[in-house]
């Protein structure tokens, strides 16, 4: 277990190294959520009510949309996708550790500070805007352990992308595909329930919404206690099965790489 | 006319005067201090056409920056430079087209395309007249050997291959003067006898100034006559290779007379 | 005049070569039109599911945003495909490219113009002018043999004006010590604003996006000046004269960058 919280403090410094991509990033989600917010108000200006969201749930909405979107907004695709070229991934698979916990734990402790910060951040300012008015103890203690879990479903999804880098030089791409992809449906950018029609229905099947929309929908109240508990199942339920894919599919992935010789 | 004459060439760089910690870059921003690195310390030298020097000093001695002046890269901080008469900063359009570069460890062949296409677009840039290209590319292919990988993109070249390459690169375009900035790193002797003979020659014929630096004893016997030697900005010697040995013995090798030459600096 | 003729020719010749180096990565451009076309249709299908909830946002219908985000998305295609180098500026400094470009006896800066090749950029053109195609049958658009020639003439200097943009973004690398810069992608981020009317924001950022970083004149005054909203004749007239000064922006960049290169160490 030692080695593993040694890649968590590995994460965590190249966490504050990294510190302009972080920034940028964060930056980026942070103009995004502004363009949201603008949006959304107004529309809200023109109907008051729109699929049981009013402007004073949506603001919240936009708010913790942001916040989960901005831990673990260091994709590592990118970052594995350069490994594989140089031949580098060689060293980290022939390691005796788990090629996963090692991603993972690394993940984390740049996810820790990032989190910190924004959520120092963040949180700040709702609190600033909004007050304690909306927060009860439980619900808030649900709506953080939806949030890892979230993050947990997050760092799934990367990981199965980031073994698409095994096979492809364009790592961008994929990368950009992943953050189309969750972006569309997690509900970060607009919640899930102002989905039209069979859409709505279909991405309730995806593990997507576990990223945004739950956590959102818990702190927001629109989960009653016994909904939140299930969601926050459901997502247990996904990190499994994501789990278990990505087991599998690293697998093959790995083969690939001994093909090609480093 | 002179290829180059070098008068009381200076270069300072600024650094900036940064304490550590926040505390230290905060006090920066507001205000900034900056000492200033003399890297050049007012040289002199001259070379004629047709010659070939070879440069050598220690890394940070000076002397990488001293040829990117005379490349017309880095703006002196003081002194004249004169590139065939010319002030290379003046124009350097003009300037450029005098001028051949080899760096070694940078390469100016396109990275994705054929050999050849490079050629063709070095052709459309140093504006060559057909008949000089065809003759050139003749020669070069002829000496080289280049035209068993002409049609390979650059990155699929070894590294001999590359610099050959580069070295018609340079070249095709006739220049009077030729720079090479440690052209021979990396490779192998064989290759590198190919190089000597094709620098010889193309001194031999067309009198092109050679400027050579490297840190290869092997490239300085080979193609110099002259040797200018700098080290922390300053010349330590400039004058024919014979004199070193004159000075310095025949029984000493050129390397071992060099390392010579830094001790007795260092210690004095 | 002859150094202009001079330098289309040998941009072209340059561009051809990069256009050849396409035959090198096939695959890989496969899959990046297979990306990006499954990246804008999410993004576009998004607008669609705001648009299922509510039929306008700021006095805009859903064809009209899309005729904004036709705007913006052609002008990043087209500077992908055409002057792809603007983003690798930075690169080019570390990477001592700017050196060999200095000894050679044309144009800088068209040098670093023709760097690289980003064949997306085809790809993001084409959806966008599927997507404006579609959208001008779609809106209801009184057409002069005018408005015909200022649409075309707007969709240039949009690719003009962020042309602009990004290389001044790109040339802060000259004056930055570190080897990072991510300021382009800020500036790409900060268009995301410009994907709706600029009405629905609060003044100061109509200050920002009119005077300091020009978006407004990207999409939001030349395509509001076509479906003749309100109060975008001002702001469509003076689209030229914004394009201009971001040239000379750009240039005067160029210029004082290489200047500043000229003089320190790397």
């Amino acid at each position: 277990m030692k080695k593993y919280l040694a890649y968590l403090r590995c994460g965590f410094l190249e966490g504050c190294a990294y510190r302009q991509y972080f920034i940028t990033g964060m930056l980026a989600n942070f103009i995004q959520a502004v363009v949201l917010f603008f949006v959304w108000k107004s529309i809200f200006n023109y109907q008051e009510v729109i699929n049981g969201y009013t402007w004073e749930i949506m603001k919240q909405y936009v708010f913790v949309s942001f916040l989960c979107n901005s831990i673990f907004s260091m994709g590592f695709e990118m970052d594995a996708a350069e490994r594989i070229i140089k031949g580098d991934i060689i060293l980290d698979l022939l390691k005796p550790v788990s090629y996963r916990a090692m991603l993972f734990f690394r993940m984390l402790g740049t996810a820790g500070m990032e989190f910190a910060a924004t959520f120092v951040l963040v949180g700040g300012i709702y609190l600033f805007i909004n007050g304690i008015q909306y927060l009860d103890f439980f619900r808030t203690v649900l709506f953080f352990i939806a949030l890892l879990m979230g993050m947990g479903v997050k760092f799934c999804i990367q990981y199965l992308f980031s073994l698409m880098c095994f096979y492809t030089d364009n790592a961008y791409g994929v990368s950009k595909a992943r953050e189309t992809l969750t972006n569309f449906f997690s509900g970060a950018l607009v919640p899930l329930a102002m989905f039209p029609g069979i859409l709505r229905e279909a991405v309730n099947f995806l593990p997507f919404r576990g990223i945004v929309y739950t956590p959102c929908c818990i702190f927001i109240g629109f989960f009653s206690i016994r909904e939140s508990i299930f969601n926050i199942l459901l997502q247990l339920v996904w990190i499994a099965v994501l789990g278990g894919l990505g087991t599998l599919l690293g697998k093959k992935a790995f083969s690939v790489i001994s093909m090609y010789g480093g | 006319m002179k290829a180059i004459e070098v008068h009381d060439l200076k270069k300072n760089y600024k650094i900036a005067k940064k304490e550590a910690g926040i505390a230290g870059s905060l006090k920066h921003l507001v205000n900034p201090r900056y000492e200033e690195l003399p890297a050049v310390k007012g040289i002199n030298f001259q070379i004629s056409q047709g010659e070939s020097v070879a440069f050598l000093g220690a890394n940070g001695a000076g002397k990488s920056t001293t040829i990117k002046m005379l490349t017309g890269i880095m703006h002196p901080s003081g002194g004249t430079i004169k590139i065939m008469g010319k002030d290379p900063f003046s124009d350097r359009i003009e300037n450029a087209k005098k001028i051949g570069v080899v760096f070694g460890q940078k390469t100016q062949l396109w990275w994705d395309i054929p050999v050849e296409e490079t050629f063709r677009l070095l052709k459309k840039i140093y504006e060559i007249p057909e008949e000089q290209y065809i003759k050139n590319m003749e020669k070069f292919s002829n000496i080289l050997g280049l035209r068993e990988f002409m049609n390979q993109p650059a990155r699929k070249l070894s590294l001999g291959q590359r610099v050959r390459a580069d070295l018609a690169a340079a070249l095709l375009h006739d220049p009077p003067i030729l720079f090479l900035d440690e052209p021979t790193i990396g490779i192998d002797v064989a290759v590198k006898q190919k190089i000597y003979v094709f620098l010889k020659e193309i001194n031999r014929e067309r009198k092109t100034t050679i400027l050579l630096t490297s840190h290869d004893m092997k490239d300085l016997e080979s193609l110099c006559d002259r040797l200018i030697i700098l080290e922390k900005g300053e010349i330590l010697f400039d004058n024919k290779m014979n004199r070193l040995f004159e000075i310095y013995g025949e029984s000493l090798s050129l390397e071992e007379i060099i390392i010579e030459l830094f001790e007795h600096r260092r210690v004095s | 005049m002859k150094t202009l003729g001079k330098n289309i020719d040998l941009y072209l010749a340059f561009q051809k070569q990069n256009i050849k180096t396409l035959l090198q990565y096939r695959g890989d451009f496969l899959m990046m039109v297979v990306f990006t076309l499954f990246s804008q249709g999410c993004s576009l299908g998004l607008i669609y599911i705001i648009y299922s909830n509510i039929p306008q946002v700021g006095g805009w219908t859903m064809w009209e945003i899309y005729l904004l985000y036709g705007f913006l998305l052609f002008s990043e295609g087209f500077i992908n495909f055409f002057f792809q180098g603007a983003w690798k500026i930075t690169n080019m400094i570390y990477m001592s490219d700017l050196d060999r470009f200095l000894t050679r006896p044309i144009s800088v800066g068209l040098q670093l113009l023709t760097a690289k090749i980003d064949f997306d950029g085809l790809n993001k053109m084409v959806i966008a002018a599927a997507l404006l195609g579609i959208g001008i049958s779609k809106c209801e658009i009184h057409w002069t043999v005018f408005k015909g020639i200022f649409f075309l003439a707007f969709l240039a200097e949009a690719c003009v004006i962020r042309l602009c943009m990004i290389w001044i973004a790109s040339c802060m690398s000259f004056w930055m010590k570190s080897k990072s810069n991510s300021l382009n992608y800020f500036v790409i981020s900060l268009g995301e604003m410009a994907k709706y009317p600029l009405a629905i924001y609060p003044p100061i950022f109509q200050g920002i996006f009119g005077y300091l970083i020009p978006y407004a004149f990207v999409s939001y005054y030349p395509v509001g000046y076509i479906l003749e909203k309100e109060g975008m004749t001002a702001g469509a007239a003076c689209t030229p004269l914004v394009c201009l000064c971001m040239v000379a922006a750009a240039y005067l960049v160029l210029k004082l960058g290489l200047r500043r290169y000229e003089s320190t160490s790397y």
